[in-house]
């Protein structure tokens, strides 16, 4: 009897389901759409399954070949892949039921095929414990954006396929360059195992190893210097996909260099390096969104800066700033896949991403105008949404860091907060100006996804505690990595 | 926990729901609801106006106790207020009667920024009070957008300035936070009496730029003449009488409770007995009152010279409070309540004349006299008041303020406040004579007063500011408890004036007025019966031998005070609005390099990458010598 709480069903029953797909397709088209949302569906069931143990504070972990680790590939959910894990399959889930309406350019099935693996390897990323597969699962990740960002095969399109397709495949070279001078240095693959190992070894040495697979993940992960591709790529994909671009991808990337600083490599040494990097990726990603007219291109440029915030708060280092930094990671997921969703419509509906032509479509489509704004409003910060117990959190945690540069980056954010704010309340104020066009019909099951997605930010912002509370459980268990190491470990003792 | 003051915070949320639901069914109930929500706090208010309550509800968040409490200076102003939103309530049924799914809407942004203002007044945390704060800024945002042609750019002003006030104010609670481990009013008080020197000036800084940047005071108030005068009328007068005030509330508040001016006369040097940010306060409202005067002597706009003139008044306001003496407090606390009344009142009438007019540029309109007699008598108690004159309400609080100027021997702050007071009836009678005196337009011939209904929140507020006027014992009532509240010796008063006490000498408020009336009723009786006096029609004139006809416009009403507009011409290049434009284009300027980083070009961003990576390799060669 297979147990639904094992994390390999999480990848193996969607490759699954992707293969099968790609063999009845051209049978069986019209059902093709569906698959992307039942593998979502699917996953969540066995993700609630390991949810039950993983809250009560174990490792789940999943061997495969039948042997234990550190002697075949395994994969490890502990509180912080349950968190990634969970938000990607809900996202997902979501998200596929909006592309179910939303796609309409041939060839279709493919789309939802190359969804599907999205999901995927996001999941895949998200609960593995062995670093080859991460670098494996990153391959499949970026091949499966680079069909779906230039899906549309407009100039716009393809021009920011090219662009992302150049850094993705240079990013992946890169991890695995890393991995394999890790291996190198350690004799394994396993994440454990090499953490163990890894003990033993300088700082230094575990410089030129760290920094590659680091500027790898980075690419996918929106750092400055090198996510310029993003603010090409997100406005190109069909919006679907930039939500999950935006509220998946970037965090799941994050993730990973999580996992690799803390648990693999423990490189606290690192950490200010990473903070100077994060106050840039903020201080450019507001400011560039401000001067943008393209309301995708101004909220891709905002998923840029929103990754800046909550890796600077994760790279003040203690705990409470961990914590905060991942309900951040949350709330932007969730808040910025609403936003492209509904963005989606509007743009749909005005036939132009510029923020000008949106104008007066508040004032006829109230619900997803006030779907976009209360989405936006969480983003921002603003009380009582849940965005704002997030920001609070970050300013606290930013004043622990010692020095000039803590007061300095506290102010900072603030500012770019003025500034987030001011191009948000821009697009509101277009919205629900007076009207002087006639806006197309558009799909009224759209708007599902993003309202659904609201009601669990409402429920967030009502109950921002419970969230909290777990965020710092999940943080306090991050932090002691011997805990994971022993875990998966064990069948070696 | 305290049900029925969490019930008073909770009824403007309820009702703004329910009226917008009933919107569905049809915009009369909807109306129905909507006003019956504005009345019930009237119900549920008097129980509470003696007492101080703390902490009757709290919500445990990030490990701290947000609690909700009421005191008299809130009660005070929760009453104001109610009065308030309650007449808006009307005016605003009408003024979107006609505007469909966009009235339904502002009904419901209206019913929550009352809530919104309530939570506020009611916080007795540092986290709460932003909180709804912050909801009230997000509200009046979305309000502010259906008014008239400008108002998208008055739009982003507010939100802008209003986003600078409040990560200001955010800063400072986190640091507050940080340093004093909770968020309580009084825990913070107590942190505050024993904190370093540094952290109270930056926090009182921070938040006092919060604070005044919602009461317009200069220079945060570039916002407020064209948020004022663009907002729909309805919102224009809440803007001025209630969320001005919330800002002079919460300043109030925290310069008194929180910190405490004792605090500040023990860290701080003094200034001709005063401590110094409070010395700095009192110029920065006397500058307020003479820039605000004279910039609205020479507008054209008749929302635009009541906008002013609010930013003037708030001057008055923060003069008075920042005196610090019993005298000067009283004086600031009483005009807030004179002021929101008669500002309010000019605000319905002007909006009265828009909605049967249509215009709101003073130079298309004249002699609506006849048609608007109502109008015309309550605009004309509002210019009596907003001028200080007796018998009206205006007079008793600007004469506190004189009085407390000269007890503390303030002559050059004194001669400002005489000169914002001379400036103001200036103004005002621009607006009166504008609006009401002089020559019919022929295409307002056919205007008539606007409805009975409309017509109840012009008369309320002109008897309130008559009654306060002639017995200012009744708000002075509510005055003397919040002093005792805010830790000074009320001054004494009774129903019809002050008796005599230090700085202040015996006045009896309605002799005043009677004799003030009655001088007026003899020079009218020996106009109109001395021999000379002769009723003569407007166009009888002699115009050098040219033919006069009605539509000849031969009104004084354009560049009314132009002479006067010469004779300051040289000052007014002197503009805060010019020196925060050319800041902003020196940001723009700034941010537009910066994100040229961002080219476009592929080479460039692989290069990006392999940079970074040479960075770091040269650190490891260097055998981690920046490490």
């Amino acid at each position: 009897m297979v147990n639904p709480g094992n994390p390999t069903l999480l990848v193996v029953l969607p490759l699954f389901f992707a293969f099968l797909s790609i063999i009845i397709s051209p049978f069986a088209k019209k059902v093709i759409k569906f698959v992307p949302l039942v593998v979502s569906a699917i996953n969540l069931i066995v993700i609630y399954f390991i949810g039950l143990k993983v809250t009560s504070g174990q490792i789940v972990i999943g061997g495969t070949a039948g042997l234990m680790p550190p002697y075949s590939i395994n994969l490890a959910v502990d509180k912080f892949n349950f968190v990634i894990v969970l938000l990607v399959n809900v996202l997902g889930l979501l998200i596929s039921f909006y592309n179910i309406f939303y796609v309409k350019e041939e060839p279709v099935d493919k789309f939802h095929i190359l969804f599907t693996l999205l999901i995927m390897s996001a999941s895949w990323i998200s609960v593995t414990g062995d670093l080859f597969n991460v670098f494996v699962a990153f391959e499949v990740l970026s091949l499966s954006s680079f069909g779906l960002v230039g899906f549309m095969r407009n100039s716009d399109a393809i021009e920011a396929g090219f662009k992302y397709v150049v850094l993705g495949i240079l990013a992946g070279s890169f991890i695995l360059l890393g991995v394999v001078l890790v291996y190198a240095m350690t004799g394994t693959l396993n994440m454990a195992h090499i953490a163990d190992k890894l003990q033993t070894i300088s700082t230094l040495q575990k410089l030129i190893p760290f920094i590659f697979i680091f500027f790898g993940l980075a690419v996918e992960g929106a750092l400055f210097p090198v996510n310029s591709w993003l603010p090409d790529a997100h406005p190109a994909a069909p919006s679907g996909v930039s939500a999950m671009l935006s509220g998946i991808v970037t965090t799941t990337a994050i993730y990973a260099i999580i996992r690799v600083i803390v648990t693999i490599f423990n490189y606290s040494a690192f950490i200010p390096y990473l903070f100077i990097i994060a106050l840039l990726t903020l201080a450019f990603g507001e400011i560039a969104a401000f001067y943008q007219k393209d309301l995708k291109r101004m909220l891709a440029y905002s998923t840029i800066g929103q990754t800046g915030l909550f890796v600077l708060a994760f790279s003040v280092g203690t705990e409470a700033s961990i914590s905060a930094s991942l309900t951040q990671m949350i709330n932007h997921s969730v808040s910025k896949a609403i936003i492209f969703l509904t963005a989606g419509i509007m743009i749909e509906a005005a036939k132009s991403r510029n923020i000008d032509d949106l104008k007066g479509f508040g004032r006829k489509n109230i619900l997803t105008s006030i779907v976009f704004v209360f989405a936006a409003l969480s983003l921002i910060g603003v009380p009582p949404f849940f965005g704002f117990f997030t920001k609070f959190a970050i300013l606290q945690s930013l004043l622990d860091f010692p020095g000039f540069l803590g007061y300095f980056a506290f102010g900072l954010v603030l500012i770019m907060a003025i500034v987030e704010g001011v191009y948000f309340y821009r697009v509101f104020r277009v919205l629900f100006a007076p009207i002087d066009k006639e806006f197309e019909k558009v799909n009224d099951w759209l708007v599902v996804a993003p309202f659904i997605l609201v009601l669990i930010l409402v429920l967030m912002s009502s109950k921002p505690m419970y969230v909290l509370n777990f965020t710092s459980t999940v943080a306090n268990q991050l932090v002691q990595r011997t805990i994971y190491l022993t875990s998966v470990l064990g069948g070696m003792k | 926990m305290n049900f029925s003051l969490l019930m008073i915070l909770l009824t403007p949320f309820f009702g703004g729901l329910l009226a917008y639901a009933a919107s569905a069914l049809h915009k009369s109930v909807r109306n129905i609801f909507f006003l019956i929500f504005m009345l019930i706090p009237f119900v549920e208010l008097p129980v509470y106006l003696n007492k101080t309550v703390d902490n009757f509800y709290y919500l445990t968040i990030l490990g701290q106790n947000l609690s909700l409490g009421i005191n008299p200076l809130s009660s005070m102003m929760l009453l104001l207020f109610t009065l308030i939103f309650f007449l808006s309530s009307i005016f605003m049924m009408f003024e979107f009667n006609d505007r469909g799914e966009e009235g339904d809407l502002a009904v419901l942004e209206l019913s929550f920024l009352e809530g919104a203002v309530f939570g506020v007044l009611l916080a007795r945390d540092i986290l709460t009070f932003f909180i709804f704060f912050e909801l009230m800024a997000v509200l009046v945002f979305f309000l502010v957008g259906k008014g008239y042609k400008e108002a998208h750019t008055a739009q982003m002003k507010y939100i802008t300035w209003a986003l600078i006030g409040a990560n200001s104010m955010l800063a400072a609670i986190v640091l507050l936070l940080f340093k004093a481990g909770n968020i309580g009013y009084t825990e913070i008080a107590g942190y505050l009496s024993t904190a370093p020197t540094s952290i109270v000036l930056v926090t009182f800084i921070l938040f006092a730029i919060g604070f005044l940047i919602e009461a317009s005071i200069m220079p945060f108030h570039v916002w407020t003449p064209i948020t004022y005068a663009e907002a729909p009328d309805s919102v224009s007068v809440v803007l001025a009488s209630v969320v001005k005030k919330v800002g002079l509330y919460l300043f109030a508040l925290f310069a008194f409770s929180l910190f405490g001016l004792n605090l500040f006369s023990k860290l701080l040097p003094q200034v001709l007995n005063n401590s110094l940010v409070m010395y700095i306060l009192q110029w920065i409202g006397a500058l307020t009152i003479i820039i605000g005067t004279f910039i609205a002597i020479v507008q054209e706009d008749a929302k635009k010279i009541l906008a002013w003139s609010s930013v003037a008044q708030s001057g008055y306001i923060l003069l008075g409070l920042s005196l610090g003496t019993p005298l000067g407090v009283a004086g600031g606390l009483l005009h807030i309540i004179n002021h929101s009344i008669f500002k309010g009142l000019l605000f319905f009438v002007v909006g009265g004349v828009i909605y049967r007019t249509g215009t709101k540029n003073l130079p298309e309109l004249g002699g609506l006299i006849k048609k608007m007699p109502v109008s015309f008598i309550s605009m004309l108690l509002g210019i009596i008041a907003v001028a200080g004159i007796p018998p009206l309400n205006g007079f008793n609080s600007k004469y506190l303020i004189y009085e407390a100027l000269i007890q503390k021997n303030e002559p050059i702050l004194l001669t400002i406040a005489l000169l914002g007071g001379t400036g103001s009836f200036m103004y005002v009678y621009r607006l009166i004579h504008s609006i009401f005196l002089g020559q019919l337009h022929e295409e307002h011939e056919s205007v008539r007063e606007v409805p009975l209904i409309m017509q109840i929140p012009m008369i309320v507020l002109a008897l309130l500011a008559l009654l306060f006027g002639v017995l200012p014992g009744i708000p002075m009532y509510f005055v003397s408890k919040v002093e005792a509240f805010l830790g000074l010796d009320p001054i004494k008063y009774n129903l019809t004036g002050f008796p005599e006490q230090p700085g202040l000498h015996a006045g009896n408020v309605p002799v005043i007025s009677i004799t003030f009336v009655a001088g007026l009723v003899v020079a009218g009786l020996l106009f109109y019966l001395l021999p000379r006096a002769r009723k003569v029609h407007q166009l009888d004139n002699y115009y050098a031998g040219e033919v006069l006809t009605k539509d000849v416009k031969y009104n004084y009403s354009f560049g009314f005070y132009s002479f006067f507009d010469d004779i300051i011409a040289p000052f007014n290049k002197w503009s805060v609005e010019s020196v925060y434009e050319s800041f902003v284009g020196f940001i723009k300027t700034a941010g537009d390099y910066l994100r040229r980083v961002y080219t476009g070009n592929l080479e460039t961003y692989v290069s990006f990458g392999v940079i970074l990576l040479v960075i770091f390799s040269l650190i490891y060669i260097l055998g981690g010598i920046l490490w």
